[in-house]
Order: structure tokens, then sequence, then C-alpha cells
């Protein structure tokens, strides 16, 4: 009995290790760029396999990453352009998918092929008329612009997550509020919204996401340096430079610390994926 | 002011009387129809304005504009007369290579991470985590990593003797294909994985268990029923990345701008030379339609090959 129960023991300590090992490795390249900001910037590049480890903690890549370039500006843009396109989001989303998966009515087909085609239309695709409408109408180069841009996939990845949450509240809980003689209005608010706060949450941490990783929206319709967001306007410092060692190590500085927010918040809800995967996926 | 707030008042007065007859059956009706179409309205209508608008002139402007001599065809006929095929073919080497590596990764390791482990939770945080690198930063490992003389790939390959000298990977045309498609499947690999982790536990776990003997696949149980209850979601998942790839621009437009001497342009790429570079938005916009098109294609092959298989076993 105990000589089984140390085997099952065994195995379950070596596969967790063997499963550690590869999930190590697959996230390694991330972690190679995490490591190499922390070396010296001035001895960034060397032929020795031994010398490529950091070997202290040395944060001065990132204060040259922030002194040398508008990295500061930049993460500000894309602060302020990833939280309005989030909040608009979830403003046109949340109530979309309350309907869409608790009223029957007509309209729901409509609205429901609006989703689709905004996941099976490639941004890339959207990228061409967009541009020129956004031209038509002096908005390129403008965060409003690029804000209404970024809900092309915000929104239709937003509701599917949240539909997947409002779906989960019991319907039992609404019919209560109604039987007491409550209106929808304030079913929604006193019964709906408080249960749906944690999908709200997540929607909202995925269209921030989503919003503060593009690269090829925010690179086409902003053009002034003042106005890049930050993916763009890392590569804008970095292209045609010469990379010098103390530029190599900038580049690793800045890139974690453009991914730093995206990481942290898909740290969080990253268990509510699923959904959103599932119904997001198309979107290029 | 007074009278905002009185209209207010009724109004929703009027609402309220409405619902507290809600299981009167028809006013509640009513009152669903219109809360559901005002609910879904501002999203509605801001699809409209970003997607379903944009999409239409897309269409429009690839058969309208260009030579008014081949009006309808002119942007169409340049695309298949350039060098369409050679792109179409890298682009479509990349989708279909990344999407074999993920496969080849995520099957195994999601059957790994549906066993009981130690931090499993975390396990599958972290693994997933790709999905969230910005492309910026997923170009900038990449670069780092295939880097020919302080690259970390060939260090190893040196000091180890695998290379006598230093390969200069993103410079070589076979191997900068070969590097972007791993930069694809890198940042493709957690859809993958989650849809078919989310698929394999729909399964019962008696019938996990049951196909394992000591902690091992029991003979023919992986192969007979294990991958047989995973073969629709991994199509699906395999179909769903293979047409995000194929419309992904940002990586390989970071990682070697389609270089070297064209050896990875994308039609993607393709496209943004058009409409950024050449300036000529109809010729853009036919590449457009093409990469919906090839998902459009894609997603009715994989609809089609589930029709055919209801039916055999029909």
């Amino acid at each position: 009995m105990t000589l089984a129960w140390q085997r099952e023991r065994t195995r379950l300590v070596l596969l967790s290790l063997a499963a550690f090992l590869v999930v190590a490795v697959i996230i390694f390249p991330f972690l190679w760029i995490v490591l190499s900001s922390f070396r010296d910037p001035d001895n960034f590049l060397t032929l020795e396999l031994g010398q490529a480890f950091p070997t202290r903690f040395d944060i001065s890549s990132y204060s040259l990453a922030l002194d040398r370039s508008d990295l500061f500006r930049w993460i500000g843009n894309s602060v302020f352009v990833a939280g309005a396109t989030t909040l608009l989001s979830l403003l046109v989303a949340a109530p979309a998918a309350f309907a869409l998966a608790r009223l029957r009515f007509r309209g729901s087909a409509i609205t429901g092929l609006g989703l689709m085609v905004g996941y099976a239309v490639p941004s890339i695709t959207l990228a061409v008329p967009l541009f020129v409408i956004l031209v038509n109408l002096r908005l390129n180069n403008t965060f409003v612009g690029l804000i209404l841009v970024h809900t092309t996939f915000t929104v239709p990845f937003a509701t599917w997550v949240l539909q997947d949450f409002y779906r989960a509240i019991p319907a039992d809980l609404e019919q209560a509020g109604y039987v007491d003689g409550a209106s929808l209005l304030r079913v929604i608010a006193h019964i709906i919204v408080p249960l749906s706060l944690p999908g709200l949450l997540a929607a909202g941490a995925y269209s921030f996401i989503l919003s503060w990783n593009d690269f090829l929206f925010a690179s086409v319709i902003m053009s002034e340096a003042d106005r890049f967001t930050a993916p763009v306007g890392i590569n804008a410092y970095f292209t045609g430079r010469n990379l010098t060692e103390s530029v190599w190590a900038q580049l690793m500085a800045a890139s974690v610390l453009v991914s730093l927010p995206s990481v942290v918040l898909f740290g969080i809800f990253q268990r509510y994926l699923v959904s959103g995967f599932l119904g997001g996926a198309v979107k290029g | 002011m007074r009278t905002l707030s009185r209209r207010f008042s009724r109004r929703s007065k009027a609402s309220e009387t409405g619902l507290s007859a809600a299981w009167a059956g028809l006013t509640h009706n009513a009152y669903v129809q219109v809360a559901g179409i005002a609910l879904v309205a501002p999203a509605t209508f801001l699809l409209c304005l970003v997607v379903i608008a944009p999409f239409v002139y897309v269409i429009w402007e690839s058969l309208l504009s260009g030579d008014p001599a081949t009006v309808g065809v002119a942007n169409y006929r340049w695309l298949f007369g350039s060098d369409f095929w050679t792109v179409f073919r890298h682009t479509l080497t990349i989708a279909v290579g990344s999407v074999v590596l993920e496969l080849l990764v995520a099957v195994p390791l999601a059957l790994l991470l549906n066993r009981r482990l130690f931090g499993r939770g975390a396990l599958r945080a972290l693994v997933t985590l790709p999905w969230a690198v910005p492309t910026i930063a997923v170009a900038t490992a990449f670069l780092w990593l295939a880097n020919t003389h302080y690259g970390l790939f060939n260090q190893i390959a040196l000091s180890t003797g695998l290379l006598g000298e230093p390969l200069a990977i993103l410079g070589e045309p076979d191997f900068a294909l070969a590097a972007v498609t791993v930069a694809y499947a890198w940042k493709g690999l957690p859809l993958v994985l989650i849809i078919v982790l989310s698929a394999l536990q729909s399964l019962p776990p008696e019938q996990l268990e049951a196909a394992r003997v000591d902690g091992a696949w029991r003979r023919g149980q992986l192969q007979h029923v294990i991958l047989p209850h995973l073969r629709s979601s991994i199509a699906l998942a395999a179909v769903l990345s293979g047409i995000y790839n194929f419309a992904l621009f940002d990586i390989t437009y970071l990682l070697t701008g389609g270089g070297p001497a064209g050896a990875t342009s994308t039609l993607p790429l393709l496209l943004y030379n058009q409409e950024f570079v050449a300036l000529d938005t109809g010729r853009a916009a036919a590449v457009g339609v093409v990469i919906f098109l090839a998902g459009v294609v894609a997603l009715a092959l994989l609809a089609g090959a589930g029709v055919a298989r209801r039916r055999r076993y029909a």
C-alpha cells in the first residue's frame, strides 16, 4: 500500500518536473529578453556563451531606454488609447452581450451577423478601407481614430467573452427579481451587473491587452512621433539605428516594459480566456 | 430641470408597471423586444461603422478602381499577373508550417497538462503567456535569439560544434522562412493549446482513467479513444490558427520585412506595400479581399469535412 503510494508520488513529482521543463523551454524566448534586459549595457554583445547570462541585477538598460527615447510619452499614449478603447468597448459590448445572451428579440440575428463579420474580416483587410476613411474624416493621426479602429477587434471579443458570463447567471435569480416587481433595468443594475463583475473585468482586461499590443493599426494611423503608441515608438526608435551594444540593451528593456502590462493583466485573467479564444480566434 | 426629472420619473414608472406585469405575457414580450434592440443598438451601430461599411468599401474598391478599360477585374488581373503565387506560397508555407508546429507541441502538452500535476494552474498560465506578449516584443525576442554573432542559437551551435561558423539565420532565405514560421507558432501556440485542453476536459475523467494503466496509456487507447474525441477540436484549432497566421502582418514585418530578397514576403506585406508605399488602394484592396477569401475557403473546407464525416457515420 505504502509502496504504491510512494510510486504514485514519485511519478507525480517527475511528471511535474518534466512539465515545468517543457513549459520553461516554450516560454524561453520571452524569458531570454527579460534576462538579457538585466545585463550590463556596456558589455551587452558577447561572443562567449558563458557571458550571455546576467551576472548581476543591472537596471541601467531600462533607465537608458527611458532616457534616450520618448518611451515615457509613448507608454502614456498607449495607456490613454488602450484605456479609452476598453471603456468604449465595455460600454457597447456589455449591453449587447446581455441582450444576446438573455433576451429573445428580433434584431439579435443582425447583431450576431455583425459580430461574425467582425471576427471573420482580418485586421489587415480592414486596414485598407479604415485608413482611407480616417483620412477622409481627418481622423488619421488622432487618438479618436485609433480608438475607433481598435474597437473593430475589441468589441466582438468583449461581447463574446461577456455572453458566456451572462449565460452562466442562473435564470432563477433574474426571475426572482421580476417576481418581486423589479423592472428589467433594476434587474440589470442590481442582479446582473454585480454578478457579471468578474466578466466585465475579464473582458475589460482583454480589450486592454488587444489594444495595447496592436502594432498594425497604430503604425499606419499615427504618423507623428508625438502620438506613437509604445510598440510603434519602439519600432521607430530602433529601426535604421546602428545597433550598438547599448542600443540592443535598450531594445530588450523597452520590449520587456511594453510587455509588462499585458503579461500582468493576462496572468490575472487568463482562466477566463477560453470562451474568448473559441469565439475570437479568427481575428488576424 | 423639473420637467426633465418629472419626465424621467414618469418613464421609469411606466417601465416598472410594464414589468410588474411581467408574467402577463404580451406586455413583457413587447418590452423585451424594445429593450433588446436598445441594448444591442450601440454595438451594432459601431460595428456597422467600423467593420461592415469598411468591408463593403474594400470589396467595392477592389472591383471598381484602377484601369477603366478593364473595370471590375483590373486590380485582380494585376494581382494574379504579379508574383502572386510566390507570395501566396510563402504565406501558405508559414501558415501551414506554424500550425503543424503548434499541433505537434500542443496535443502532447495538453495531454500532459490535463493530468494531476504540482502547480498545474501556474503551468497553464505560463504556457499561454505568449498570447499576451506584444508582437513588437516577440520580434525582439526572435531577432535577438537569431542574431548572427551574438544570438544564443548561434552561440550554442558554435560552442557545441554543431556549426563551424555563425549562420546568418535571418539572412538566408530558407532559414529566414523557418524563423518566421517558428515565431508565428510561438505566438499561436496558446490558442491551439487552450482549445485542445478544453476538449480534453470535456472527456469524462473515468474514461481517461480507464484508458491508462499505471499512468501509461493502455495500448490503443490514445489512438482509438482519446485522439478521435479530440479530432474535431484539433481541426477547429488548426483552421482558426491557420486563418489567423495567414492574415498576420506584424511579426513578419518586424522580423524580416519580407526579406531576404523577398523570401518571407507574405500577402499581408504585399497589401501593406501597395497601400502605404505604392499608395494604390485598389490593388491593396484586391489583396485584402483575397486574404479574406482564403479564410472563408478554409472555414468552408472545415465545415464540409464535418458534414462529410457526419454523413459517413450516420
